[in-house]
């Protein structure tokens, strides 16, 4: 038992080595920043943070884009997985390959795909202006809007991808034997397969929302300076005003809200579950 | 009165795939039936049209008078005994049985459910979570959450089949009780010849999605019409009648005589099943199979024997295959 344990600690040994001396030693070196002042160590650096009307709209800007990109995918996501495996074996791996394809496609060049729809003389808004329903172009690029359909392309596979596992897992003809014990379809989904899939959708959930909040390129490309959000203003801060400290106490918030996310999900999963 | 449950013309498919073709059948309030086949034969297909989880092809599903072709699972008023149980394994048993009772939001749901598991001697279990019951108990959970529903008619399908043999024959007359005492019309589903047997009223053998023959469980163990029944209900040697009739004829193993005839074959198997030997010949007419008693002569791997089948202890058949 000893001899097991102790090549088991040598076999993890040099990624723990790894991890601690190259990640963790320095993301906490980093975070500290943000808790040291000139009168030695306070959070007054996050005070001052959220005092700025600004920096306050883009936190809030983030959560809000970030919840609504996880709400959305997880409606959207719900009835894909159900299609999905709905689907006899072979045309099922068929389409689980078309959902995963799009995470093998550099996200830079599918937000880029975004700006050619969505701009001026885009695809969207001849369509709209071609059928007579505006007159002049809309603007689409560079607000909330563009920027939470790039975020929802980008992470709805996620959501996909682990909702089709969840369903995977229910049990063969649960479905099936709740629809003749009566159960319409929208019994079936609230009594039978949310309770079934909840740790399918905490994941998704998790992913995606985490992924929503910290993703650069997307609300680079598409939001601009217009439409900042808690990553590029990170950016910003140490390209622009080379301002670490500000850059760290984002940075923090940042980890505190996708843990938080993780709990809050967790939470509500297991709350409908007590009966 | 044969009308209770009525099927008529029903063709089945899956895709492109006929599963079962033009089947008709008609069965009376609170009898029991087995559909009995060799897997593929279209007798889960069948059960899973009459609860509507299949939109038939073709052909009309009645339910105690009412055409129930085109009503959804949640509205026709049967229960199904899966054979995966397809317990819901978020809820303990107390909730899996008070399921549909909910859903209906019936009065008296506690008395109900505790009813429930009382028919299944399950009362002990109601706060246990479903992961941690044994196959057979599971079943018990399964069966109590469809009979509280006061289903029209019952389905199981293969509802023994993940049993050990002696849960398997203890669940036999549970179920058999279970049948008496609610008077509920069961449609059971089995590939177990010994099964359908024990249980049925009738028997239901069906072959490539028809039905082969319809009888009581003596009428298909004496009487098989044809090649394909009288292999399933134990008769080991099939062969054809004299002449090009297509008729045959069916020995069961015991019906075979060793040691004079006017047969020659070679044993060659020879195993000791406690009541009784069963040997196997090789023979121009094809592999014999032949059961004798104990205590009698014995034959030996290889040796040459002679053998009999006597015409008077033959079934005939209308159809050799």
């Amino acid at each position: 038992m000893f001899e097991n344990r102790a090549i088991g600690l040598a076999l993890v040994l040099p990624a723990a080595t790894f991890a601690a001396a190259l990640f963790l030693l320095p993301v906490g070196i980093l975070l500290s920043e943000a808790f040291r002042t000139d009168a030695g160590w306070s959070v007054w650096s996050y005070v001052e943070f959220f005092q700025s009307p600004r920096n306050q709209t883009v936190f809030l800007r983030t959560l809000k884009l970030g919840a609504l990109v996880a709400i959305v995918s997880a409606f959207v996501g719900y009835a894909a997985a159900f299609a999905i495996v709905s689907l006899p074996p072979t045309s099922r791996g068929r389409m689980f390959g078309l959902v995963a394809l799009p995470l093998m496609i550099s996200p830079v060049a599918r937000t880029y795909a975004w700006l050619v729809i969505l701009g001026r003389t885009g695809f969207v808004n001849r369509f709209l202006v071609d059928t007579g329903l505006i007159e002049t172009p809309i603007r689409i690029l560079f607000t909330e809007t563009a920027v939470f359909i790039g975020l929802l392309q980008l992470f709805l596979p996620l959501m996909v991808i682990s909702l089709v596992s969840a369903m995977e897992n229910m049990p063969r003809d649960a479905i099936a034997a709740a629809r003749i014990l009566g159960a319409n379809w929208f019994q079936v989904l609230w009594r039978v397969i949310l309770p079934l899939t909840r740790e399918g959708l905490v994941i998704g959930g998790t992913l995606v929302f985490t992924g929503a909040m910290t993703a650069y390129i997307t609300p680079a490309i598409l939001g601009g300076s217009k439409v900042l959000m808690l990553e590029t203003l990170l950016y910003q801060r140490v390209t622009v005003a080379n301002d670490f400290v500000a850059a760290s106490v984002i940075a923090m918030i940042l980890i505190v809200m996708a843990f938080s996310a993780n709990l809050l999900l967790k939470q509500i999963a297991t709350a409908r579950n007590q009966r | 009165m044969f009308d209770y449950v009525s099927l008529q013309n029903l063709t089945l498919a899956y895709g492109k795939t006929i599963v079962v073709g033009g089947l008709n059948l008609d069965i009376a309030k609170g009898e029991l039936i087995t559909l009995l086949g060799p897997s593929g034969c279209g007798k889960t297909t069948t059960m899973r049209a009459i609860a509507g989880l299949l939109r038939p092809k073709s052909g009309t599903i009645h339910l105690d008078g009412t055409n129930v072709t085109r009503v959804p699972p949640s509205k026709r008023e049967v229960g199904l005994v899966f054979q995966s149980y397809a317990l819901f394994p978020h809820l303990n048993v107390f909730e899996n049985v008070a399921f549909g009772l909910r859903l209906r939001q019936e009065r008296g749901l506690d008395h109900k459910v505790m009813e429930g598991l009382d028919t299944v001697g399950l009362t002990d279990f109601a706060d246990r979570a479903t992961n941690d019951l044994s196959g057979g108990q599971q079943q018990r959970v399964s069966l109590a959450r469809s009979l509280v529903m006061k289903p029209k008619v019952l389905l199981l399908d293969e509802p023994l089949s993940n049993l050990d043999a002696r849960l398997r024959l203890e669940m036999r007359s549970e179920l058999q009780r279970v049948q008496k005492d609610t008077g509920v019309t069961m449609i059971f589903v089995t590939h177990d010849q010994s099964e359908a047997l024990a249980l049925a009223d009738r028997i239901v053998l069906m072959r490539d999605g028809e039905i082969e023959q319809i009888g009581s469980p003596e009428e298909l163990y004496n009487a098989p019409v044809s090649g394909f029944a009288a292999d399933f209900m134990g008769f080991e040697t099939i062969l054809p009648d004299d002449g090009n009739s297509g008729k045959g004829l069916a020995w069961r193993p015991g019906a075979v005589q060793i040691g004079a005839g006017p047969h020659h074959g070679k044993v060659r198997g020879a195993s000791f099943a406690g009541e009784r030997w069963e040997y196997v010949l090789s023979s121009p007419l094809g592999d014999i199979k032949a059961n004798l008693p104990i205590g009698g002569p014995r034959y030996e791997i290889g040796q040459t024997v002679d053998f009999d089948l006597p015409r008077d202890a033959a079934v005939s058949l209308e159809r050799v295959t």
